[in-house]
């Protein structure tokens, strides 16, 4: 798991980073487990494992949403906290998280309204916006006029509204089919060589993290520590026909080796219910 | 000659017919249903202190309007009045106890006691506090009555509000820090809309 030898600056820096839950009547859970992680401007890094791994206990880290345990973490070269309330990240969840009664126009000019920025200056971000998402013509419609796919344009474009130069990911494309999953995907993609940004991506697809990504960080089962990371060496801009490569299936079976390396067996598809169960059961067993 | 105006009017009409197809099955029930009534009572020769005819209670309306005009407007003041303070009370209320949830625990089962008392027990109280003929009193009765449901409604949408949607407020660093500027005043306001399903649970 040697990460580059060079002096770079980081756009993330993770040191020792442990979380731990305190819960009822028990030991403490361990979610996470000295973390080192290092990400440089302009990367696209992928964190991938089990559910209960604590994938995006981490990025929630990285963006000062629930503090760590032990450990230290530095985004654009200040602590988390203070990148926090510098505005230095953008964050798009699962779930949407639009405000219904805002017009897609208004949820995306959201930040830029609690920033200060003069209507003017706005509304000309909000068109720029709108134009990079794709959905020019639809800045009246409410967000229940949507479709998924379209609601989480919005919810990325609200995101890079304040030009943050890290992108925090959450499963942002978890809950929507296969085929909006792959067109936002090729999307994505546009904006990140666009933007220049760098990005932090949670999932739990293995082609999702090897196509979208420069590097894929492969976590363990909890207590989540990183098990191993893949660099992808596919040729960049990544198109439709990177999928049907040799070296994408590679590297799928890379990822997917050391996802099962590290505990977390033949479930490293999707099932998070049944993996709950096995991840807790695990944890009581010391 | 007509060419002129009527592409406008079409659509206009069309849409004028839209509405009021819209608005037909309930016309046809309000016709209906005081037909049947005024019926129902001639043919069973219903006494008039039981249940008037309509028409005998148009022609009432018709007779006293100047009486029932100042009353109705007295009871409109009050029923108003009485609201504004309940639900005010009520917004006020949920307020504090969605940001401190500790409270609710101590105060919301005795506000739930509270409510369980029938109005008729309160009406006498406040009678003597405000006088029996002040609208005071009135509107006191009105804003007890309101006061539970906007409250109740009130602190389900304050304290429904998605975890994501206080996580993404936190990631604009709103309401804390010195570089929030103006947003601690105003990031409440989106999280507190979903309350605002407030008058439509309220009687």
């Amino acid at each position: 798991m040697s990460t580059r030898t060079t002096s770079l600056a980081t756009a993330v820096s993770l040191r020792g980073v442990t979380k731990r839950f305190a819960v009822r009547g028990g030991p403490a859970l361990t979610a996470l487990a000295s973390v080192d992680l290092d990400v440089y401007p302009g990367e696209f890094v992928s964190l991938i494992g089990p559910s209960g791994c604590g994938k995006s206990t981490l990025l929630r880290i990285i963006g000062d949403l629930v503090p760590p345990t032990e450990g230290e973490v530095t985004v654009n070269g200040k602590p988390a906290h203070q990148a926090r309330l510098d505005r230095d990240y953008g964050v798009v969840f699962q779930d949407p998280v639009l405000y219904d009664w805002r017009t897609v126009a208004r949820n995306i000019a959201l930040p830029l309204e609690m920033m200060g920025w003069d209507r003017e200056r706005r509304a000309r971000r909000v068109r720029e916006m709108l134009e990079l998402v794709e959905l020019r013509g639809f800045e009246h419609h409410y967000p229940w006029q949507l479709s998924g796919g379209m609601q989480q344009r919005v919810s990325i474009a609200r995101a890079l509204s304040f030009s943050p130069a890290l992108l925090l990911m959450d499963e942002p494309f978890g809950a929507l089919d296969e085929m909006t999953r792959e067109r936002l995907n090729m999307e994505l993609l546009r904006i990140w060589e666009r933007s220049g940004n760098t990005v932090i991506f949670v999932t739990h697809s293995i082609p999702e993290a090897v196509f979208l990504s420069t590097r894929v960080v492969v976590m363990s089962a909890r207590p989540g520590r990183i098990a191993g990371i893949v660099e992808v060496d596919l040729p960049q801009p990544r198109t439709a026909e990177t999928r049907v490569q040799p070296r994408f299936f590679e590297l799928v079976t890379e990822v997917r080796r050391r996802l099962r390396a590290g505990g977390a067996g033949a479930a490293a598809e999707e099932g998070p219910s049944e993996q709950d169960l096995l991840v807790a059961g695990e944890g009581q067993a010391p | 000659m007509s060419a002129v105006v009527e592409p406008v009017s079409r659509g206009m009409l069309r849409r004028a017919g839209r509405r009021a197809r819209h608005w037909v099955p309930a016309g046809v029930v309000l016709v209906g249903g005081i037909a049947a009534w005024q019926g129902l009572v001639t043919a069973l020769d219903i006494q008039k202190f039981l249940l008037p005819k309509p028409t005998e209670i148009v022609q009432a309306l018709r007779e006293n309007w100047r009486f029932l005009w100042g009353a109705g407007i007295a009871t409109f003041q009050q029923a108003l009045g009485g609201f504004a303070i309940g639900a005010g009370m009520g917004v006020l209320v949920a307020l504090v106890l969605a940001r401190w949830r500790f409270l609710g625990s101590a105060l919301l089962p005795y506000a739930i006691a509270a409510n369980a008392i029938p109005i008729i027990a309160f009406a006498p109280i406040f009678n003597n506090w405000f006088g029996l003929i002040n609208p005071v009193s009135k509107m006191a009765i009105a804003s007890v009555i309101c006061f539970f449901p906007v409250m109740i409604n009130a602190l389900r949408g304050l304290t429904s509000v998605h975890p994501s949607s206080i996580e993404l407020m936190r990631s604009y660093a709103a309401g804390e820090g010195p570089s929030s500027g103006g947003c601690g005043f105003r990031t409440p306001c989106p999280t507190c809309s979903p309350g605002s399903r407030w008058p439509r649970s309220s009687p």
